[in-house]
């Protein structure tokens, strides 16, 4: 039996050893893995540099259309963009529970309000990019909300291995060589999260209705959020961001989930609502839209005007 | 508490731990509660199935033995019999029943409908039952003496690793097996753990992984083609080969390292060269359990021609009806009957010598692997009008494509199969077959053992490798659990 426990251990130890090294690995590699929300990830529940007075949270609908660098000129406060692109509030909460935890200067929390904006997510969108903060207490939390799966890749040590693909891999691998060569990073600080949309409108494939819906543990989480901020006497100000004009017949319900941020403004006291969804003087304007919900560039300089404006007007006078 | 779960993980060696620090009489109580335990992190409840099928055959059997006229030795066999089977009855084909008597009466006009029951199949029922009845039918036929001990007999009805799938084990080999002092044996726990290692590799690296297309072709069946309806049903024979046989793997492993020994349920049986060869090495503890007990009871060989090609294929239905209550699983077992009688009336006339050579003997395993696969099509389809549109549309080669887009879902607009996992996919396949010819056709074994340590545990830390990142780990039942 001896002889057997001995070998067992040494065999099991090895493995370990292997996987940990290689675990090790993959974690450091994407965390330092050059994309958009890799080093949003990385600054917001890592290194916690990100304190501005004014920050955006939500999907690539805001992350492509709240410009914070016009917000910035106009407030003269410094402003950063945080929404990650493919994911709503079920998966991104984690970065803004994070950043309600640590944030000293922050006064203001954007958030944008869009047609699926309450739609439930089952499928975690990219969800290795969490990986590398899987010891991260919100991210933990935000994960297991989710499936038992992520549960299970948030509390097992490996658990993450099985979930292992390509893109996983070659991410890390590239992560690792940035690091190692201490090269510059390509997604730029200067940007301060936005990612620019340089294109022209495409309608896209809108045939037949969109079905949207609001489910209870996305009105919850905002509300979470919302209590937390007012903790910290933060305000929250919801954008009802523009759908070009011939795509909102696709959307259901669209006036229902619009209606959220009127709700939530009576609600709160630290809550106010800027709602562009029927603004006449930007959703007949297609060159505003790269499609039915997203803007492009012009689009995002001209609503971040008007939220700079907003802003300034109604919180910094 | 499935085998490929983490629950496992932690339970198996758990049970192995105390079982060792145990002196070795006691050592079976531990199985005993641990295999209790086992069957009720399923569901609680359901263990008063076993202790009633338990308690009813520890007794009945007894009372057999006892009985001095043979009437009454008959009279207590078939209450047993009656117990068994009305359980098996009630929980698992009490729908099925209804369903068809409804059917019938709707034909007639009448009003008249039974309900349904709304109840959850228990787990293991068609194994464990099986497993209690050949006990009773031994002591009855006297090749076998009751088992005194109650509690030693319980853990023959529960032993976990072989509890919800099988091996169906009989009680002559099974119950002494159950009462010999083990002492701890390097080799047999190594050995029991490489074959946990397999068994895992076939589930989640082979059959969990291939199960993704299969669900989905055949749960859009209407959309597929032909080709595409060709590629799952290959690949359902896969499936359901690793699926079960891994599970056999896990259980045998796993009692291995207990240092009780299980009987073989497979032995590569897409190798086979004939169909009666195939039965030989399919799900083995369960087509003897057929010989034994049913094939050999409605007189076996020695009747007339015509009267065995009865018995068989009542033999093969009654299988079918077993694996579930389904029309397409009588059928399935019906056309295993077909093909076994129709191998036996052609090997009757024809004068092939029987020494083939390579090149005949491939030929006869990828005919035969073609038959088995398209009796596969009744087992996996829903209903029997499925099957046929299966089937149908498999033979309409004009409406052949390969589209890779058809065989799997797309999830948050990334579709679950692209082509690099289709074919690491069958890949795996390929180890796996490769791996099971030289484990059961040539000395691979030897040739295995014959490697020094280093390379032995780098093939380990492979395999382990393979089932941590390329298995799928999504909690996938083992399809035998609903048999």
């Amino acid at each position: 039996m001896k002889s057997f426990i001995f070998r067992f251990g040494l065999f099991c130890a090895l493995f370990v050893l292997g996987l940990t090294a290689f675990s090790t690995f993959l974690k450091v590699g994407q965390k330092h893995y050059d994309s958009n929300a890799d080093l949003k990830l990385r600054l917001l529940l890592d290194v916690k540099t990100i304190d501005p007075e004014i920050i955006v949270f939500g999907s690539s609908v805001a992350e492509g259309g709240i410009n914070p660098l016009i917000i910035s000129n106009i407030t003269e406060k410094k402003s950063y963009n945080a929404a990650l692109s493919g994911r709503r509030i079920i998966d991104w909460n984690s970065i803004a529970f994070s950043f309600l935890d640590y944030t000293k200067n922050n006064k203001v929390i954007v958030l944008d309000i869009f047609p699926n904006v309450f739609n439930k997510t089952d499928n975690l969108y990219q969800p290795h990019e969490f990986y590398p903060y899987l010891n991260n207490k919100f991210v933990k939390e935000a994960l297991s909300a989710i499936s038992p799966t992520y549960y299970k890749i948030a509390t097992l040590p490996f658990y993450y291995l099985t979930q292992l693909n390509s893109k996983i891999v070659l991410n890390s691998i590239i992560g690792i060589y940035d690091l190692l060569l201490n090269s510059q990073p390509k997604m730029s600080e200067d940007y301060k999260g936005y990612s620019n949309i340089n294109s022209n409108y495409e309608k896209g494939n809108t045939s037949g209705l969109i079905q949207t819906e609001i489910s209870q543990t996305s009105i919850k989480l905002y509300e979470k959020l919302i209590l937390q901020a007012a903790n910290k006497n933060i305000e929250v100000l919801f954008v009802g961001m523009p759908v070009y004009h011939k795509g909102k017949p696709h959307y259901n319900q669209l006036d229902s989930i619009y209606n959220w941020g009127t709700i939530w403004s009576k609600e709160y006291e630290n809550v106010t609502y800027l709602n562009f969804l029927n603004d006449s003087s930007i959703i007949y304007q297609q060159e505003y839209f790269a499609n039915n919900t997203h803007l492009n560039k012009n689009g995002a300089s001209f609503i971040s005007s008007k939220i700079g404006n907003y802003l300034n007007k109604n919180k910094y006078e | 508490m499935l085998f490929n779960s983490l629950q496992y993980l932690w339970f198996l060696p758990t049970v192995v731990l105390i079982y060792y620090a145990l002196p070795a009489k006691h050592r079976w109580v531990l199985l005993l509660l641990a295999s209790y335990f086992f069957y009720m992190s399923w569901k609680v409840e359901y263990i008063v199935l076993i202790i009633f099928s338990t308690l009813v055959d520890y007794f009945l059997a007894i009372k057999i033995h006892k009985a001095k006229a043979q009437p009454r030795k008959k009279t207590y066999l078939i209450i047993s019999l009656i117990s068994n089977l009305g359980l098996l009855a009630a929980f698992k084909y009490a729908n099925f029943f209804t369903e068809n008597v409804n059917q019938l009466l709707s034909f007639t006009n009448s009003t008249q409908h039974f309900p349904y029951w709304d109840i959850l199949l228990p787990v293991g029922i068609s194994f464990y039952t099986f497993q209690t009845l050949s006990y009773t039918i031994d002591v009855y036929k006297g090749k076998i003496s009751p088992e005194k001990n109650i509690a030693r007999f319980a853990l023959y009805v529960t032993y976990f690793p072989q509890l919800v799938a099988g091996p169906i084990e009989r009680a002559a080999t099974f119950l002494p097996e159950l009462k010999k002092q083990v002492k701890f044996n390097y080799n047999d726990v190594i050995s029991g753990l490489r074959r946990i290692l397999w068994g895992l590799f076939k589930k989640v690296v082979v059959a969990d992984r291939v199960s993704v297309i299969v669900n989905h072709v055949y749960a859009t069946s209407g959309e597929q083609n032909g080709l595409t309806l060709l590629i799952a049903t290959y690949l359902f024979a896969f499936q359901i080969y690793c699926d079960f046989s891994g599970y056999s793997d896990i259980a045998i492993g796993s009692s291995r390292i207990l240092g009780i020994k299980l009987m073989e349920n497979f032995k590569a049986p897409y190798f086979s060269k004939s169909m009666s060869e195939f039965w030989s090495r399919w799900h083995i503890s369960l087509s003897t359990w057929f010989r034994d007990y049913v094939y050999i009871s409605l007189g076996g060989n020695r009747v007339k021609v015509s009267r065995m090609a009865i018995n068989i294929l009542v033999v093969f239905i009654i299988s079918g009806f077993w694996h579930g209550a389904n029309w397409t699983f009588i059928v399935w077992g019906f056309v295993h009957g077909v093909l076994l009688l129709m191998e036996y009336f052609l090997a009757k006339k024809s004068t092939i010598k029987l020494d083939l050579n390579p090149t005949q003997k491939m030929i006869r395993m990828l005919l035969v692997f073609n038959l088995v696969t398209f009796g596969w099509v009744f087992f996996r389809a829903d209903s029997i009008q499925h099957s046929l549109f299966i089937i149908k549309n498999i033979a309409d080669i004009n409406s052949w494509h390969f589209n890779i887009n058809l065989l799997s879902e797309v999830v948050g607009g990334i579709p679950l199969v692209t082509m690099p996992k289709l074919i690491l996919s069958v890949f795996f396949i390929l180890i796996m077959l490769v791996m099971e010819y030289g484990l059961y056709f040539s000395n691979f074994r030897k040739r295995f053992f014959a490697l020094n340590g280093t390379l032995r545990w780098s093939i380990y830390y492979g395999v382990s490798l393979c089932i941590i990142f390329f298995g799928n780990h999504g909690n996938i039942e083992f399809i035998y659990f609903q048999f």
